[in-house]
């Protein structure tokens, strides 16, 4: 009953600020002199990084608590920020070029940031891989909280070395950092949007824990029906 | 004789995810005892036995081996154990002897190359010494497998059906180890499912019924049958 | 520590009668050469600039190769629970096949270098430097790949999945490794940062996978 109401309340605040999210970025704030309208993906793309980080980050975090406790729950916590913050970095990948095409006059360009962004996509797309290709659920718990880890622990390192790699390349184009001396209207509009994203991202990242929850309890009954069959897939060598 | 049991384990219960291999098990095994656990595959005796030699190392509640506790057991705890596993744990790539000689440096065994050529000749590998593993028979697998557990002199041997797959040699070297090791204070802990060989080896008798410790007895008061009969009881029960 | 130097003789020993990772990876390391020259072709001044990125996809792919097989080798005839119930501490085991995989690494590199220099008639002057950066680059490289190789061989699909959790965490490791390698071959660059970041990086990842080590290996 609890987590039920909790959820709608979840639901009832991410639908409001949702909506004013939207309203503020697309109608509120100003129009962007140099760029024109289509800054205003702007408020999905920011919010969408910011909120993938705030999730890889919690992969971090469950995965230290998992190793700590072994408790299934803090597993499960894991794998569900990875996968709803590898959609959120997906957002941020898929509006980047659509901004950059108009703007820049080209796709994709090899700048810190969204190369970051890549390879941590890259890196969590690996974590998820991991957990499908692995049967037994407590050495894929461990596994993955040990990716899940190490992944986090090089997130500095990749971002200095890809941000010095950038400054001895030097790229074409670029006009102007995007963020440098915001309008204080549309930072209203940018925070606005994070918020509606990051209590969308808990919303999923619980009905994904309760998914899980119920596959789990699938599992026990299929292990107790058959019994003996999954001890031999777990433990891997109870022999005749 | 001394007084703390070699093996003493209190309530370990082992899931994998949500299925429980291991129900509050709690066993105690005095030095130089020799206890049978048997039971249907999947009961958890392998698992009780990897946990007993420090290969799983997440469970709950609480073992110590030689008094010391199984969580935090070292390298010297690790020493005094021997352990026979369905696979011989013995590199393909490396011959008998240089396989033996690398377990007997990773067991700090001091006379090294006397160890090892009183193991090959004690299981009469001379022939099979200089031969890769990979072209080994299943028996002598075996046979080379408990060489490598009395290597270092173990003072617990822990023994997951060191019967299967060995010829009839294999089987009396085999008997006739166990017998020297146990009178010389060695306590033995052997999962199996073969309650014959077991029987007659063993000074109690346990058996593990779907994780749980379901039935235990010195083999001194009861006799095989009425042991068949209890054991098929317990297993006819489930079904 | 004594587990060590026991359990790093083995992984040698057993390399040396097979010799099977040092020929997959040598051979798969002159194949990316090979096949380069007839993808991109190259003078030799063009190979001098590119040459320090080829050597390195060359060295990190058949790096790879050799890693899979450092723990696909524990687990043949359950050989990992050999380790695990032996006096050694996990800590000296990582070490050990950490170890084994960089001398594995760097004699395939050591061996590839002169016949890329043949190959592309380059000439350059920094050798020893060149070895050093070698050295830095696949303890990097290996300190992280190892981990992930005793993670990988427990899963289906185990030789797939180790460059895809292995490359987006060594991409640090990568570009700094070319970068020095571009400077050692002669390219007129900056390179204080990147050495910095080599060590860096070597240091933290050997101790991190040293320490998380234990997980992966226990059952």
């Amino acid at each position: 009953m609890r987590t039920q109401s909790i959820d709608r309340l979840l639901i009832i605040l991410a639908t409001i600020t949702l909506i004013a999210g939207l309203y503020l970025a697309l109608f509120w704030a100003p129009r962007e002199n140099t760029m024109g309208d289509v800054q205003r993906i702007f408020y999905i793309h920011v919010p969408a990084a910011w909120t993938s980080f705030v999730a890889f980050f919690l992969v971090f975090v469950y995965s230290i608590a998992y190793l700590a406790r072994r408790r299934r729950s803090r597993d499960a916590l894991a794998a569900a920020c990875a996968e709803v913050g590898l959609v959120f970095a997906t957002i941020n990948l898929a509006t980047g070029p659509i901004w950059a095409r108009p703007v820049w006059g080209i796709w994709w360009t090899w700048d810190a940031r969204l190369t970051m962004m890549l390879v941590l996509w890259l890196m969590y797309v690996a974590y998820v891989m991991l957990r499908h290709y692995m049967i037994d659920p407590e050495r894929r718990a461990t596994f993955s909280a040990v990716v899940g880890i190490i992944g986090f622990l090089n997130v500095p390192i990749v971002y200095m070395s890809i941000r010095w790699w950038r400054t001895q390349h030097p790229q074409p184009v670029i006009a102007g950092g995007s963020d440098s001396g915001l309008d204080p209207k549309m930072r209203l509009a940018l925070l606005a949007c994070w918020v509606a994203f990051i209590l969308l991202c808990a919303i999923l990242v619980r009905r994904r824990v309760r998914l899980s929850a119920l596959i789990d309890e699938l599992d026990a009954l299929q292990a107790h029906t058959e019994g003996n069959h999954i001890s031999a897939e777990f433990g891997g060598t109870e022999h005749s | 004789m001394s007084d703390t049991p070699t093996v003493r384990t209190e309530k370990i219960t082992k899931q994998f995810g949500r299925f429980t291999a291991l129900l509050n098990i709690s066993i105690e095994i005095a030095q130089g005892e020799f206890v049978s656990i048997v039971g249907q595959n999947g009961a958890g005796k392998t698992t009780f036995l990897k946990i007993l030699s420090t290969i799983i190392r997440t469970y709950e509640g609480d073992a110590q081996l030689f008094g010391s506790a199984l969580r935090r057991a070292g390298a010297d705890v690790r020493r005094r154990i021997g352990v026979v596993l369905h696979e011989s744990l013995l590199y393909p790539d490396l011959t008998v002897a240089d396989n033996l000689t690398y377990y007997a440096r990773l067991y700090g065994v001091s006379n090294r190359h006397e160890r090892v050529a009183e193991v090959i000749r004690r299981l009469d590998l001379d022939v099979k010494a200089r031969s890769l593993v990979r072209s080994l028979s299943r028996g002598l697998r075996q046979r080379a497998s408990l060489a490598r557990a009395f290597l270092h002199e173990p003072d617990l041997l822990l023994l997951d059906e060191p019967f299967t797959g060995v010829d009839e040699r294999a089987a009396g070297l085999l008997t006739d180890s166990l017998a020297e090791f146990k009178k010389r204070g060695g306590t033995i802990v052997m999962v199996t499912h073969n309650i014959d060989r077991a029987w007659h080896l063993a000074d109690r008798m346990i058996i593990l019924q779907r994780g749980t410790l379901a039935f235990e007895t010195a083999t001194s008061i009861t006799t095989t049958d009425a042991f068949r009969t209890r054991y098929e009881e317990i297993l006819g029960g489930e079904a | 520590m004594s587990g060590l130097a026991t359990i790093l003789r083995k992984d040698l020993k057993i390399e040396l009668r097979t010799k099977e990772a040092l020929s997959a990876s040598f051979v798969f390391a002159v194949l990316v050469l090979v096949i380069f020259n007839f993808t991109l072709i190259l003078t030799s001044d063009e190979a001098l600039r590119l040459g320090a990125g080829f050597l390195w996809i060359a060295f990190a792919f058949s790096g790879i190769l050799s890693l899979n097989r450092s723990f696909a080798l524990e687990r043949e005839e359950g050989c990992t629970q050999g380790l695990l119930i032996s006096p050694a501490e996990p800590g000296s085991i990582y070490l050990a096949k950490f170890l084994a995989n960089v001398i594995l690494m760097l004699t395939t590199e050591l061996l590839v270098v002169p016949l890329f220099v043949v190959f592309f008639n380059i000439e350059f002057e920094r050798v020893g430097l060149l070895i050093l950066i070698l050295a830095l680059g696949t303890i990097g490289f290996s300190s992280v790949g190892t981990l992930f190789s005793a993670i990988a061989v427990h899963t289906r699909m185990r030789e797939v999945l180790l460059p895809l959790l292995l490359l987006p965490v060594t991409v640090p490791v990568l570009i700094a490794s070319v970068e020095t390698t571009a400077y050692a071959l002669g390219a007129d660059i900056t390179v204080a940062f990147w050495f910095r970041l080599l060590i860096v990086y070597d240091i933290v990842f050997v101790t991190a996978s040293y320490l998380v080590f234990e997980y992966v290996i226990q059952e």
